[in-house]
């Protein structure tokens, strides 16, 4: 194939147009002069290719869409060093041997004699990770190779390289987030420069992606962290230790001026520079954003050349934001002053990113014009690009200086490398009652009750596993909610002191919910958390404010639940309590509600229903879905074709439809009395349903009111387990399938499970 | 991919006319678009907010939309129930565009009513895959029920590699299988024996990433196949596997294949079978392969024995 020049006429006519051109984005017509550094390396990404035929496409987004995108593949692209770095430099491309190559980030060793990439040599191959001597003849090698792809490394100290890879691993295989399908969910992963995939160590997986990883001064691996727990979905700032334990949370936990924080680095410790973006659309692009997530509380964490040891230098709840390019939008849509992406820090100090000018938007592919991003070196002072290297035909991007830079301190390892990968992660608080989150509790006891009130009410924690929809056929569609599938591991004591200890599944995500005596969830934790084989995770409360007192250390008093031991909560996949609509949910409604609620003459909704219409627009034809106002039988809501199809319960459909109507009814026209909201996801205590069944404490006493109970007024008794088996599913999400009671088999070919 | 239809010019146009009509540019996320969202599940930020397309916007997008647009429109619209979207959304099932066709796929699936009923939209697909005269709509009907995750797309992708003529079809119905978690009860053991190389690569993808393993022998008679690509795919999900059993076959083509690709995908796999039986040979070739890359691949190999 052959490359063609273009010509970014879009962003000419943006410059002679735009009346907000006045600062960020335009570039200075002088080229800098000097880097303060002898070469810079960089990568070249194609976008235009000819095909053999002639045909030329263009690619302008396609694999850049979300910033989460990882499997962008177009021919031609290099790995270049520029000498000196200017325009005028001479360009070496030390991966001439791979004319049909495509890369995926780039890093420069401490002692700048060498480059570790990510490279896709052809169409056929995966994206793996190479290095590259910068001296002599610039021998390559590749340091791991197999079925799945390894992106964006960087280089850590005692001589390891952190990366993410799409490798499958664990029961779920590769968690592929349902918002990604095909592109598996990316981990963070590690190897050493010597060994390669022989050091290769797996983190604990999230159930969307990790991208990005960024060394921290600390050396630790900071990343991007795809957050997507039904109705959150952002890109927040993490690091972990480079074993993959003690993950912590950095920046965007609690406010951004973007639903994505990406292509991160760190200018001094916990000071960082990043893209600020939306997370669909700008090609991975976005404002340049300076992140302060310092503890300010802390003198010594204010000074940048202190020893940090021993201090609590980050406070993510309290992170400042500086757009550093005002004028570039954070959300997607056309910026009137161009956007950037991965920028890096020069040895003085100085920002050099890549940018290009225009919409650098879906603008950008409906015109079929790619951005030019070449590279600049961004001044804060006065908002201007100066000019480093730019051609017309390719993108630039990953620009890093080659210099020596400073080697973080080794972090010890927790986890020992051949360690046993089935030891369980031990997970506590040492009094949940301990908060700084201000929000407010409602339904059952709580009324507009303060979260650290509420919590003082909280009897044992709900450990709750989470997987992708996207498991086995038939447990695809999880209904009318937007949470993931979920399995209970298990409800962990909570002592009188506040405190709760359990032994969890190493590997997997799990979120919690604390709950009360009448087993509902007093609040969804909406963040994944995870941990390492054999880790230690205990937190001081339920987010407790993150620069206070931390956990009990040796010669401290034990906790109530550290003085009863963890509770054991590994448990295998198919014995996890999940909560499959027709297996465990509607057997209790037809054995104690369907002889009312079946639509029937002893129904008191009988013949109560609404509707729902859709018009086709080409032939005018309307369908009609009717909903009934609460029947609780099992007739599928819908006639399916082929008797192996998944199917709702009309149950299930009365129910949830009412919350699910709220999130949004697009052009669907709804007509009749509206139900109530008999089931709202993750929200059992301000569900109607529970409401009216109403539950009874092992003390007698009732979450709503006096003692009336549903269906007891009526003569028949729900059991206090039945009534779980209402609460649960709810509080979980409302998910219609789980993996029980489908084909789901867990992956046969696990890597760390050490079946091998 | 897109192939360039519009000049400089028009481009320049509908940029001007973007920037001047008053297109929010400062955020994605607002509270009118994360509304529905924060009211069923409670007050969430709105910078983590799921934010939710609206029924004009899913229409406008399935009419007109680039394929970024097709996406984020309809991912935002997954809990949007907009009943009169879905036949303006069906018809991207057979869009020039993959990204389109997929995520079209996944937003009907995730519809209560509309498309699981008799003859919509999923009775429909099938019935494309099974009858439709055009090789290339077939083939995006096998993708589509690939995408949408049902089980009877599982029987419908079987029959498409056990009986349609066409190759692309029955490799869009082994890919489809890889996305239905599933081997298609043997059809992607058939696929791997199939006569042309796009199915047998096709069939060799969804082997590596369906959670239970197929037949690893016929993973394994493909490491002798003609075709250098499909050699190295084998190669590579037979280490997926962990196939100790196939360590003779694969050292063989370790120490001698003609490929260079074919020996690093058979090192590598050396390494994943921990067959200390493989030391010797894996760093003779780290010491003698042509190949750098190769000789760093048994050298990493070995490593791991």
């Amino acid at each position: 194939m052959n490359r063609i020049p273009r010509h970014t006429a879009l962003a000419l006519v943006l410059c002679a147009t735009s009346p907000a051109i006045i600062a960020s984005g335009c570039n200075d017509s002088a080229p800098t002069n000097d880097l303060g550094v002898s070469s810079i390396a960089f990568l070249k990404r194609a976008h235009t290719v000819v095909g053999e035929n002639g045909a030329t496409t263009v690619n302008v987004a396609d694999g850049n869409n979300q910033v989460l995108d990882y499997q962008r593949y177009v021919p031609g692209g290099s790995l270049n060093i520029l000498t000196p770095p200017r325009p005028d430099g001479e360009v070496k491309n030390l991966t001439k041997d791979f004319p049909q190559a495509d890369f995926n980030g780039l890093d420069v060793s401490f002692d700048a004699t060498q480059i570790v990439f990510s490279m896709k040599k052809d169409g056929n191959d995966h994206y793996h990770l190479y290095t590259v001597q910068l001296s002599g003849s610039y021998d390559i090698h590749q340091l791991t190779a197999g079925d799945y792809d390894d992106i964006n490394p960087i280089y850590m100290p005692g001589d390891r390289i952190a990366f993410v890879t799409n490798q499958m691993y664990t029961e779920m295989g590769t968690r592929a987030d349902e918002y990604e399908h095909s592109r598996e969910a990316t981990q963070l992963a590690t190897i050493t420069r010597l060994g390669g995939d022989a050091d290769r160590r797996l983190g604990a997986q999230n159930l969307s992606h990790t991208v990005a990883p960024f060394l921290t001064s600390e050396g630790r691996i900071g990343y991007s962290r795809w957050e997507h727990l039904g109705p959150v979905n952002d890109v927040k700032l993490f690091a972990a230790a480079p074993d993959g334990t003690d993950i912590r949370a950095i920046a965007g936990q609690h406010s951004k001026p973007a639903t994505a924080l990406f292509s991160v680095t760190e200018m001094e410790p916990n000071v960082m520079i990043g893209i600020a973006t939306a997370r669909n659309r700008t090609i991975h692009a976005g404002a340049l954003l300076r992140i302060d997530a310092r503890n300010t509380k802390d003198p010594v964490c204010m000074d940048a050349k202190a020893n940090h040891a021993g201090h609590i230098c980050t406070d993510e709840e309290n992170v400042k934001y500086e757009n550093l390019t005002p004028d570039v939008p954070t959300g997607n849509g056309p910026s009137p002053v161009g956007r950037y992406r991965t920028p890096s820090m020069l040895p003085d100090g100085r920002i050099i990113v890549s940018y290009a000018e225009g919409p650098v938007n879906d603008l950008s592919e409906q015109s079929v014009t790619p951005p030019d991003f070449g590279i600049y070196v961004f001044d804060t002072k006065t908002q201007k690009n100066q000019l480093v290297y730019n051609t017309r035909d390719m993108w630039e991007v990953n620009a890093r200086a080659i210099a020596p830079r400073k080697e973080p301190p080794v972090i010890a390892d927790k986890i020992a490398q051949n360690g046993d990968t089935t030891l369980p992660v031990r997970m506590g608080s040492v009094n949940i009652r301990q908060t700084s989150l201000t929000d407010t509790v409602n339904g059952a006891q709580f009324k507009g009750t303060p979260l650290k009130d509420a919590l003082a009410q909280a009897t044992a924690v709900r450990v709750i596993e989470g997987f992708s929809s996207e498991g086995a056929p038939g447990v695809t569609m999880f209904g009318l909610t937007m949470d993931e599938g979920a399995a209970v591991l298990g409800e962990a004591t909570v002592y009188p002191d506040g405190s709760w200890l359990a032994d969890v599944p190493p590997y997997i995500p799990i979120h919690l919910q604390p709950v009360d005596k009448w087993g509902l969830s007093i609040r969804n934790q909406r963040l994944w958390i995870q941990g390492m084989p054999g880790e230690d995770r205990r937190c001081v409360g339920c987010h407790e404010e993150r620069t206070g007192q931390g956990v009990s250390t040796l010669g401290q008093n034990p906790t109530r639940a550290e003085q009863s031991g963890a509770q054991k909560l590994i448990i295998p996949v198919a014995d996890r309590a999940e909560y499959p609509w027709m297996q465990k949910v509607q057997p209790i409604l037809d054995a104690k509600c369907v002889q009312c609620h079946d639509g029937g003459a002893k129904d008191p909704f009988a013949g109560k229903t609404y509707t729902v219409t859709r018009t086709d627009p080409a032939s005018g034809v309307a369908t009609s879905y009717t909903v009934p106002y609460l029947k609780l039988t099992s007739e599928p809501v819908t006639v399916v074709y082929d008797r192996r199809a998944a199917s709702y319960a009309v149950s299930y459909v009365s129910l949830f439809y009412p919350a699910a109507m709220e999130m949004g009814m697009g052009k669907t026209t709804v007509t009749g009395e509206l139900a109530p909201k008999w089931a709202v996801p993750t929200d059992a205590r301000g569900s109607k349903l529970i409401e009216k069944i109403n539950i009874k404490a092992a003390d007698g006493t009732f979450a709503y009111g006096q003692g009336a109970q549903h269906p007891e007024d009526k003569g028949v008794a729900l059991t206090d387990e039945e009534r779980q088996t209402l609460i649960r599913p709810i509080d979980l999400g409302g998910q219609y399938f789980a993996r029980q009671g489908s084909t789901f088999k867990p992956n046969d070919k696990d890597p760390v499970s050490k079946k091998y | 991919m897109r192939t360039k239809m519009i000049g400089y010019a028009f481009a320049g146009i509908l940029a001007s006319a973007a920037l001047f009509a008053g297109n929010d540019a400062k955020s994605d996320n607002t509270a009118e678009s994360t509304k529905g969202t924060r009211a069923v599940y409670g007050d969430i930020a709105i910078d983590q907010a799921e934010s939710l397309s609206t029924g004009d916007q899913i229409l406008k997008a399935a009419a007109a939309g680039t394929p970024s647009v097709v996406w984020e429109t309809l991912e935002r619209g997954e809990r949007v129930e907009c009943l009169n979207c879905i036949s303006a959304v069906e018809p991207l099932l057979y869009d020039l565009n993959p990204t389109n066709r997929e995520i079209a796929a996944w937003w009907l699936r995730r519809r209560i009513f509309g498309v699981f009923g008799p003859g919509e939209a999923y009775e429909r697909t099938i019935q494309t895959l099974k009858n439709d005269s055009n090789p290339t709509k077939r083939a995006y009907a096998a993708s589509a029920l690939g995408e949408f995750l049902a089980a009877p797309g599982i029987d419908a992708c079987a029959e498409a590699i056990q009986n349609d003529a066409d190759a692309g079809v029955r490799a869009a119905a082994a890919s489809a299988l890889g996305r239905l978690n599933s081997d298609g009860n043997g059809a992607l053991t058939k696929a791997l024996s199939d006569g042309d190389g796009k199915v047998k690569l096709a069939a060799l993808k969804s082997a590596s990433r369906i959670n239970t393993s197929v037949d690893v022998a016929s993973v394994a008679r493909l490491v002798d196949d003609g075709n250098a690509v499909v050699r190295r795919r084998a190669l590579e999900v037979l280490d997926t596997y962990r196939a100790k059993d196939s360590v003779s076959a694969v050292l063989r083509l370790a120490k001698s294949d003609a490929d260079a690709e074919v020996r690093l995908a058979a090192c590598h796999a050396l390494g994943s079978f921990g067959d200390a039986s493989a030391r010797a040979a894996l760093e003779g070739i780290a010491q003698s392969d042509a190949n750098g890359l190769v000789r760093d691949q048994a050298r990493i190999a070995a490593r791991r024995l």
